[in-house]
């Protein structure tokens, strides 16, 4: 489903990712941990096309997509979901999900899609016509989550839906998250923690630097088959 | 290590040692640099006096004219970081002060010519303030405002001598040490232009961005958030550089008309807007020296383009948008010259 | 009393054409963030475009029209592909696209100087009757402008509205990133947007050229105006450069009834003077930078 060989990514001269590789087959759920600042957001922004990776190569459902920007990625069924969100603020709940079916392949199952995150978090059914931005911390990230899942995507990239939210929030989400996966879509979730959701994982990689030095921010992925 | 020695040293994301070693490498960098202006103007100097056609010498004199705007543009637009499109407008406020005072106040050339530079660093400073309150786009906005606006507030000072669209006309030539430097004094001109080019772009380069200034300017630009908190004093440089880079530009308008005894609401007009525009995109913004080596290429590149008549305008917004797309660092990118201590993001 | 409805009615009219003309420039900026200094310049081309086709070919205006903004859009795209979606990927696109746009501008104004020459054109009006309304009487001319005007900005609210394309553009003004993630071709969006501002400005030019003269500088005093206007209602608002611009144009109107034309251009300026420092973002703008 998705296989990743030997990834480089950073930000100019500064290095995040180096030499980063894994594999996962469709309907898996697989989870990556890691402290702040360790490049996991990194790492699932390369593989979801909004950074350029400096080398390395990015295969999903058997098609070489290295270095395609995030609306291609998001065409072929790979969808990231933000950590900061990246909601459309000034447009409704509503408008906001109707834009999650923008691509001619989400807009066939577009009501269909609309059905499933409504009974997923029924919360955003009753806010369908409020102001995004006007939206608590919780609610967003269920919105943020909802838009993606609108996009029909074969396999969902989850930057830390966690961030910043209350433990009985994240259980939610984290519930959530096994029913996504339950209904056949990959999930990749990169969090701080995941104990919650840990024995629903089929593999879980730990993110860390090697050393503090700046330079060689060495991103070590160990396969831990849980 | 001052303040803006360590934003110096964070922005670039150096180690203290580093900074060091790069300072060693900048005093070597800078000695070559001053040998290399030094030498420069010295082979303008020997050019002046081998060169005997009035015409050339005129379009060297025009080019030295225009060292000193583009390299006070430069300091606000490749430095300061202040996308200022008015500069021709304080070219035009020292035109036309030196010009109003010599026919309508009856005062000397050289008199003239120190209030024209102040009515125009007093002109930098109402239209620098404004801007200190706004960013990015809003500043090229307003003072493209300005620009846009000046020739109508020309035309309404009709009845109080700015002599509409025709502009001012005649003057006394400039005595300089009992000298007197009319307009068919070309060498005596050229000279001239070469001593007040020279200091100016000296002035800007090599004092201001060297000093204070323009460590405040890069810490702005790398760090601004930084910069802030350890109190680098935006304001005081920014409005500093505004005053100025307009002072400066004034000099270079009032010698202009002064040179050619005219100054007419044409200096705010298409070609002239387009000429410096042409200079600066050529010549490279934020890189000395970019837009000097710019003002030299362009002068006489245009005088070469007369030859296609009405398209010269034509291509040079050609070249304008080229340069912009296939070489945004400008012909100083080919230079290769180590951009130390200006870390240029351009 | 007659007077003052007088500015009104024919400021208000005004107000509705600038506000056409206001809307691509803030819809360009508003979704690729680009301030486009040709902006007035493309103005001045669709007004030479429309000359030609109503006065040379001797089109009637409908038929100019169904030419002329089909044609526009289409310059709009290629101007965007070869131009300005290049200045966009520089490193320092921001002061790049200004120094570029301007560039853009003056070859604009120097092509249309080489080919058309400095003298003024003018287009004959679409009607010059004149009817009765009440007190004063009223050019059918103006109150087609009004009509057109009207339906070009209820047109464009509606497309941003409910069209894909339009949500899509909101979407990308709104969150570049967001809307790339939800598969939002942002380049393609850019694009349309671009090609729209100039349909805005070619419906600019037919209404506003029979009234003002077409020269090559024409473009010039009228984009300043759209950049009052836009920055007076928040760059990249269309409500608010409606709003803005039928203030201004009511202004403007009673500027010129009161002071003469000469005064226009630097109580524009005042008016900016003014806008920036009390708001520095803009009165109504929703976006900001």
């Amino acid at each position: 489903m998705l296989s990743i060989e030997s990834l480089n990514s950073g930000y100019g001269d500064f290095k995040v990712i180096q030499n980063v590789s894994l594999r996962m087959e469709r309907g898996q759920a697989a989870g990556i941990l890691g402290p702040n600042g360790h490049g996991k957001s990194t790492f699932l922004k390369t593989v979801c096309g909004l950074l350029r990776p400096d080398s390395g190569k990015v295969e999903f459902k058997g098609e070489d997509v290295t270095g395609l920007g995030a609306a291609a990625m998001a065409s072929r069924g790979l969808v990231y979901v933000a950590e900061d969100r990246r909601l459309f603020n000034d447009m409704t709940v509503h408008e906001n999900l109707m834009l999650g079916a923008y691509l001619p392949r989400a807009q066939k199952v577009r009501s269909r899609n609309l059905e499933f995150v409504h009974a997923l978090f029924p919360r955003l059914a009753e806010r369908r016509s409020q102001r995004a931005g006007s939206l608590s911390g919780g609610e967003a990230q269920m919105l943020a989550m909802a838009r993606g899942l609108m996009s029909a995507p074969d396999c969902i990239a989850l930057d830390e839906p966690s961030l910043g939210l209350s433990p009985k929030l994240t259980a939610t989400l984290m519930d959530a998250v096994v029913e996504i996966n339950r209904t056949g879509i990959t999930v990749l979730l990169v969090e701080q923690s995941l104990d919650l959701i840990r024995p629903h994982l089929s593999k879980v990689w730990r993110i860390e630097e090697g050393a503090l030095k700046r330079e060689n921010p060495a991103a070590i992925l160990q396969d831990m088959e849980v | 290590m001052s303040v803006l020695d360590s934003i110096r040293s964070s922005a670039s994301g150096k180690t203290v040692n580093d900074v060091d070693h790069g300072s060693v490498q900048q005093a070597g960098f800078l000695r070559r640099s001053q040998i290399a202006f030094a030498t420069s103007v010295a082979c303008l100097a020997g050019l002046g006096l081998a060169i005997e056609s009035n015409y050339l010498l005129h379009i060297l004199i025009l080019a030295l004219i225009w060292c000193v705007v583009v390299a006070s543009w430069d300091l606000l637009m490749g430095y300061a970081g202040l996308m200022n499109f008015g500069q021709l407008v304080f070219f035009a406020v020292g035109g036309y002060a030196s010009q109003m005072l010599a026919l309508q106040a009856g005062l000397g050339a050289l008199p003239s010519l120190f209030v024209a530079v102040a009515a125009s660093a007093s002109f930098g400073l109402l239209v620098g303030l404004p801007c200190l309150r706004l960013r990015g786009e809003y500043v090229a906005l307003f003072t493209f405002a300005v620009h846009l606006a000046f020739p109508t507030l020309l035309q309404l000072g009709r009845n109080h001598g700015t002599g509409g669209s025709a502009g001012l006309m005649g003057g006394q030539p400039l005595e300089l040490f009992g000298y007197s430097l009319t307009s068919a004094d070309k060498t005596a001109w050229f000279f001239l232009m070469l001593a007040i080019a020279s200091f100016c772009v000296w002035l800007i380069y090599f004092v201001l961005l060297r000093g204070r200034m323009g460590l405040a300017f890069i810490a702005l630009r790398d760090a601004e958030q930084a910069a802030r908190v350890l109190g680098v004093n935006e304001v005081r440089y920014r409005l500093l550089s505004f005053v100025i880079s307009a002072g400066l530009t004034g000099l270079a308008g009032a010698l202009y008309a002064n040179y050619l005894g005219v100054i007419a609401p044409t200096v705010l007009g298409n070609e002239f807007f387009l000429i410096a525009m042409t200079m600066l995109c050529v010549g490279g913004m934020g890189r000395f020296p970019g837009v000097i080596l710019g003002a030299f290429v362009i002068t006489i590149g245009n005088e070469l383009l007369r030859e296609f008549g009405e398209y010269r305008l034509l291509i040079l917004g050609v070249i304008v948008v080229a340069s912009t797309i296939w070489l945004p660092h400008g012909i100083a990118a080919w230079l290769k010259i180590p951009r130390l201590p200006f870390r240029t993001r351009l | 009393m007659s007077e003052a409805i007088f500015i009104l009615v024919s400021g208000i009219i005004t107000g509705t054409v600038y506000a056409v003309f206001a809307a691509g420039l803030s819809l360009v900026y508003g979704t690729s963030r680009i301030l486009n200094f040709a902006y007035g310049s493309f103005y001045m081309m669709a007004a030479y475009l429309a000359w030609f086709l109503v006065v040379r070919l001797e089109l009637n205006y409908a038929v100019a029209a169904m030419v002329l903004l089909p044609a526009l859009f289409l310059i709009g795209l290629v101007v965007d592909h070869l131009v300005i979606r290049r200045l966009r990927q520089s490193e320092n696109w921001k002061l790049v696209s200004m120094m570029g746009t301007l560039g853009l501008a003056l070859i604009l104004d120097n092509a249309a100087l080489v080919a058309f020459g400095p003298e003024q054109r003018s287009i004959p009006p679409i009607s010059s009757n004149v009817v009765q309304m009440g007190p004063m009487f009223i050019g059918v001319q103006e109150i087609a402008i009004f009509f057109i005007a009207i339906v070009a900005i209820v047109a464009l609210e509606l497309f941003l509205r409910t069209a894909p394309l339009g949500q899509a553009m909101r979407a990308v003004s709104q969150d570049m990133q967001g809307a790339s993630m939800v598969g939002i071709g942002v380049d393609r969006v850019f694009a349309v947007a671009f090609g729209l501002s100039l349909v805005l400005v070619g419906i600019a030019a037919l209404t506003l050229s029979p009234v003002t003269l077409v020269s090559p500088q024409a473009g010039w005093p009228l984009f300043l105006k759209a950049f009052v206007i836009v920055v007076f209602g928040g760059l990249g608002s269309i409500n608010g450069a409606l709003i803005a611009a039928l203030i201004l144009g009511v202004t403007e109107t009673a500027v010129i009834y009161y002071l003469g034309t000469s005064w226009t251009m630097l109580v524009w300026l005042l008016v900016l003077v003014i806008v920036l420092m009390v708001r520095p973002k803009g009165l109504l703008g929703v976006w900001g930078v």
